[in-house]
């Protein structure tokens, strides 16, 4: 029931009211048992039916009785042979749904009826119209209406642009009109997935629509309607339109040293890159890292090649898989290269001990986002050398000393030759999109002087600002302006959380994911060898939410103690991680850390000082893979006996952790939760009070 | 500072299986539903143990049709909303053995269309709730196999809007209470991938009004029972600390009927059994003291849950 007010004491309602709804009473008591009655026997009668339509009038939602209705209509058609006998039958039925609709415009099944007596085919569609513009007048955000629209519009065959005109007209009428907004966003898309005139008809389109939405905040800026749409216009704009490879492991022009290690059929692998941290490591095999800007379906060997000069066949086959939950999307793909190892620990290696590798993506179409969007972008590269043998250390730090002295210029992906000229359209494609930018900054800038306190045009102007300066990245500017321009930004979102406090997680998110354009810009700054371990400092570092993960797939130590985390989702793309601090964050529940047992070399884990075992609700307990989520692991399970709390089992049964700091944790006081943390990490060393803290 | 009157709740939801006014009347088709929602609220509350399980489930059953389907009532057709409704009030008593789990199953299989969609009965409605109501009922009983899963999540994922939320079909406009549906039946079926949490989580926060309730859709007036939808997306999403808390706790609590039990939808307005439901599940999501935690995907408490996905029955803080 909405809107109904509260009747305090029982004399408040008045003597008519009060008749009314007794009368209604006794009606409806006779009606339902007779029309279950009828519908239970199949009983037809002029007087069965006259009683149903009655029940609907009283109401709409009695759905049993749009189900007689039905198999009447379905009985008196296929008794009747005349044609206007038909059209007469179905005239009443939706006249009756007329008359059901006028006491409730939004039930279900009275909107799902007239759409089943239209489908018979036998009633003129353009009446529909009719009603639908009277409909729409009475509530014009009725999503029932709209819904009947699209599929009157269908049945119909309504064009495109016409329909378009009609959501103008609406929103013309009031700009206040979300579900015209809506269902303009909605053809929009299918006109430009339709275009085939090139993107400069999509182009012209897009900066019209720029100046309808313009228009309606400018009228009201409180309106959230044209901000929301304006926001995917934006989005439009700027976002490419399938997804692109930004990172790899090894990155590019990298030289991997390869030696047999200490462990058994173990691999020490030391990587080391121009500008680039060395990353050193003790691993079953060589790893390779992909990682895109949105999750990716269809990586494999005929998407993704690795040529090796001169071959190795330990390269031709290599099976990628998802790095995540997922079985078949993943933002982050892996493949592990395997040698083989002789007994007295050398590599059994066809004579070579030097080769190199290219690794190129998406050859072939076949990559695609869980939209089914492909690929986009120049064809990709990563060029890696292998060396194989006993170097010491000595000889791994000349290696990365003289790659330093290289200098070698922009590090990261480079793009294949072929697609030289892919990549001249693209700096144009460029060139259009900057100057929407500047066009809508000027116009939110104009708009924050009559209004500047509108939260929704100081965080629009953030997200342009933001886009602009991603665009104006790859027009080479000086890092310092860089750090500036985002610290700005950073200081808008901060104005931001002031003026709409009850939001203000949301903008430390986004300020979070500014913060790590900083630290990325910092990191591709070059520094003295020395400074290049494996290790990145985010300590106190304002973070709400870690993303960036593209640029740390080197990190090997991650310290995020003194942070606002609640969560470790994504970083199961940081396969290299060995010990990671995430102490005096926000992690409610292990849950939280399940993301962690996709990591291979995580050996220490620091959770201490968060709030596990202090929130009765936990906020990923359905984000990760479990038998609520239909991933039974029934296998894992029978060989094991069950452990109690089941969060514990799942997230730690496949960690190969030395060290686990759990101190100051409310859990910590569970000795059930101990006992059960004991039996899933029998070789690991717990940490539950101060004292005993690990360093 | 206003505080939940749990005890009112309590005899407000109880005292509503006696009554045949008007409201019963109209409401009568959906008994299954109003029968769940009471008796969530009354097992969140702590209150389930009142209520006479073997009456209720002698009724319920008679609601089953030979199709395998439930209807709302006695004598009313079968529906895959009340087929939900009957498993989930069934698992809250622990008595899912008491109806042929592949019978229910392949009365909701026979509902799914070739496109992945699921029809609501035999008359062809198509609408997303009834992929979550066929998600959520099948995974409960543990036959999702029975259904191409694979299908029934990529439909759900044409009906996300540009927005990130998801409307009935696909083109229909994002609301509150669908968004819930298809962001639930994603993590289910283990396919939230689909779902751009980012996006879909600033509109959702931004249902939150001034005072403090949330809204279905922008421009629209709060309502109780967003506290529910919203919350729950946003819950799955791990996004819930996008919003004020404290103000809609405090909102939610104002639409108490502080005299006669109950909650309503927005404050001094009339109270019904749904948001009483919704009043109560949210505030569970809020934490809310003396409260059980409800599970955000399943709209059952979490030991229930628990119960029947890993025979474990203490929700997380009791298992301290
Ligand atoms: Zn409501």
């Amino acid at each position: 029931m909405h809107g109904r007010p509260r009747q305090r004491a029982a004399g408040e309602t008045s003597g008519a009211e009060n008749d009314k709804e007794l009368s209604k009473v006794a009606e409806l008591q006779e009606l339902i048992p007779s029309i279950l009655h009828n519908h239970r026997t199949c009983c037809y009668t002029k007087e069965a039916l006259m009683q149903n339509a009655k029940l609907l009038e009283l109401n709409p939602e009695f759905y049993t009785a749009w189900n007689f209705q039905k198999r009447a209509v379905q009985h008196l058609l296929l008794s009747e042979t005349d044609e206007e006998a038909h059209k007469r039958i179905v005239k009443e039925e939706l006249d009756l749904v007329y008359r059901a609709l006028k006491v409730n415009h939004k039930s279900y099944g009275a909107w799902h009826h007239r759409k089943w007596v239209i489908a018979l085919g036998l009633s003129p569609l353009d009446s529909e119209f009719t009603l639908l513009s009277k409909v729409l007048k009475l509530d014009a955000r009725n999503f029932h209406s709209w819904d009947y629209r699209r599929f009157a519009v269908r049945m119909k065959g309504v064009p495109i642009n016409e329909e378009l005109q009609f959501t103008t007209e609406k929103i013309n009428e009031n700009f206040s009109n979300y579900s015209a907004w809506h269902n303009r966003s909605a053809l929009l898309s299918e006109l430009y997935r339709n275009e085939t005139g090139g993107k400069e008809i999509v182009q012209g389109r897009l900066e019209e629509e720029f100046d309808l939405v313009k228009n309606s905040f400018f009228t009201d800026p409180n309106d959230q309607s044209a901000w929301f749409y304006y926001s995917w216009l934006l989005g439009q704009v700027v976002a490419p339109v399938g997804p692109e490879l930004n990172g790899t492991w090894p990155p590019h022009t990298s030289e991997l040293v390869i030696e047999c290690s200490e462990e058994p059929t173990h691999l020490s692998i030391t990587c080391t890159c121009p500008l680039q941290r060395v990353t050193s490591f003790v691993s079953s095999g060589v790893p390779l890292l992909l990682s895109f800007t949105e999750a990716v379906t269809g990586v494999n060997n005929e998407t993704v090649t690795v040529h090796s000069e001169p071959e190795v066949r330990e390269l031709s086959k290599l099976s990628w898989r998802p790095v995540g939950f997922s079985q078949e999307f993943s933002q982050t793909w892996a493949t592990e290269v395997r040698f083989q190892i002789k007994d007295d620990k050398s590599l059994l290696l066809s004579e070579l001990t030097n080769f190199t590798v290219d690794i190129v993506v998406a050859v072939v179409p076949g990559i695609v986002s869980p939209g089914g969007q492909p690929m986009q972008g120049p064809v990709k590269c990563s060029k890696v050398s292998f060396h194989f043998g006993t170097t010491d250390n000595a000889a791994k730090k000349t290696i990365g000393e003289e790659l330093m002295a290289k200098q070698l210029g922009a590090i990261g992906l480079v793009e294949e030759e072929t697609s030289k000229g892919e990549n001249q359209t693209q700096i144009k494609a460029g060139a259009w999109q900057v100057k929407i930018l500047e066009t809508e900054i000027e116009s939110i800038l104009e708009l924050l002087k009559i209004e500047p306190d509108s939260k929704w045009a100081q965080l629009t102007l953030i997200r342009l600002l933001t886009a602009r300066e991603s665009f104006s990245r790859s027009r080479s500017e000086r890092p310092a302006d860089e750090v500036e321009k985002l610290q700005k930004l950073q200081g808008l979102l901060r104005e931001l959380t002031h003026i709409d406090l009850p939001h203000s997680e949301y903008y430390q998110h986004e300020q979070s994911l500014l913060i790590l354009r900083e630290v990325v810009l910092d990191l591709e700054r070059p520094t003295e060898p020395q400074h290049l371990s494996s290790l990145l400092n985010l300590r106190s570092s304002s973070l709400y939410t870690l993303g960036c993960f593209e640029h740390f797939l080197w990190v090997q130590h991650l310290d995020l103690s003194n942070n606002h985390l609640r969560s470790t989702h994504g970083f199961e793309a940081l396969q290299l991680l060995e010990n990671l601090n995430i102490s005096h964050n926000q992690i409610l529940s292990f849950t939280a850390l399940a993301p962690l047992a996709l990591l291979p070399l995580l050996r220490i884990l620091n959770i201490s000082f968060n709030e596990i075992g202090a929130h009765p609700i936990d906020t990923c307990r359905v984000l990760i893979p479990s038998n609520l989520s239909n991933h039974f692991m029934s296998q894992v399970l029978a060989g094991n006996k069950e452990v109690n709390p089941w969060e514990v089992q799942l997230v730690f049964q496949n960690m190969n952790l030395t060290d686990l700091d759990l101190t100051g944790n409310p859990v910590v006081n569970s000795s059930k939760f101990m006992k059960a943390l004991t039996a899933v990490l029998p070789s690991t060393t717990l940490h539950t009070n101060e004292s005993s803290e690990c360093k | 500072m206003a505080t939940l009157h749990l005890q009112k709740h309590v005899d407000y939801i109880k005292s509503l299986d006696k009554k045949s006014d008007f409201d019963s009347l109209v409401t009568e088709h959906l008994r299954m539903s109003g029968a769940y929602w009471g008796l969530t609220a009354m097992d969140l509350m702590g209150h389930l143990a009142d209520m006479d399980a073997n009456e209720i489930v002698a009724w319920l059953l008679k609601c089953q049709h030979d199709c395998g389907g439930f209807g709302g009532n006695h004598g009313h057709d079968p529906h895959v909303i009340y087929t939900l409704n009957a498993v989930q009030i069934l698992a809250l008593f622990d008595k899912l053995n008491a109806v042929d789990a592949d019978k229910i199953a392949s009365y909701i299989a026979g509902l799914q269309n070739e496109d992945g969609s699921f029809a609501g009965d035999e008359w062809g409605e198509i609408d997303t709730r009834f992929s979550y109501c066929a998600i959520c009922c099948l995974s409960l009983l543990k036959r999702l196999d029975k259904i191409d899963l694979k299908k029934a999540t990529d439909f759900v994922a044409r009906c996300k809007n540009f927005d990130g939320g998801f409307g009935c079909t696909p083109g229909g406009e994002s609301h509150a209470g669908q968004i819930f549906c298809c962001v639930a039946a994603l993590a289910i079926a283990g396919a939230l991938h689909h779902v751009d949490k980012d996006l879909l989580g600033w509109w959702l926060c931004e249902r939150q009004v001034k005072s403090g309730g949330l809204n279905g859709r922008p421009e629209k007036l709060p309502d109780v029972c967003y506290s529910w939808w919203v919350l729950s997306s946003l819950v799955i999403m791990n996004r819930v600390h996008w919003i004020d808390k404290k103000k809609l706790e405090e909102f939610i609590l104002d639409c108490q009927d502080s005299e006669n039990g109950g909650i309503s939808d927005r404050p001094d307005d009339a109270v019904d059994v749904f948001h009483t439901f919704f009043g109560v599940a949210g505030l569970s999501l809020l934490e809310y003291p003396g409260v059980k935690a409800i599970d955000p995907a399943y709209a059952l408490p979490v030991d229930i849950v628990d119960r029947i996905f890993y025979g474990q029955e203490n929700g997380f803080t009791d298992k301290l």
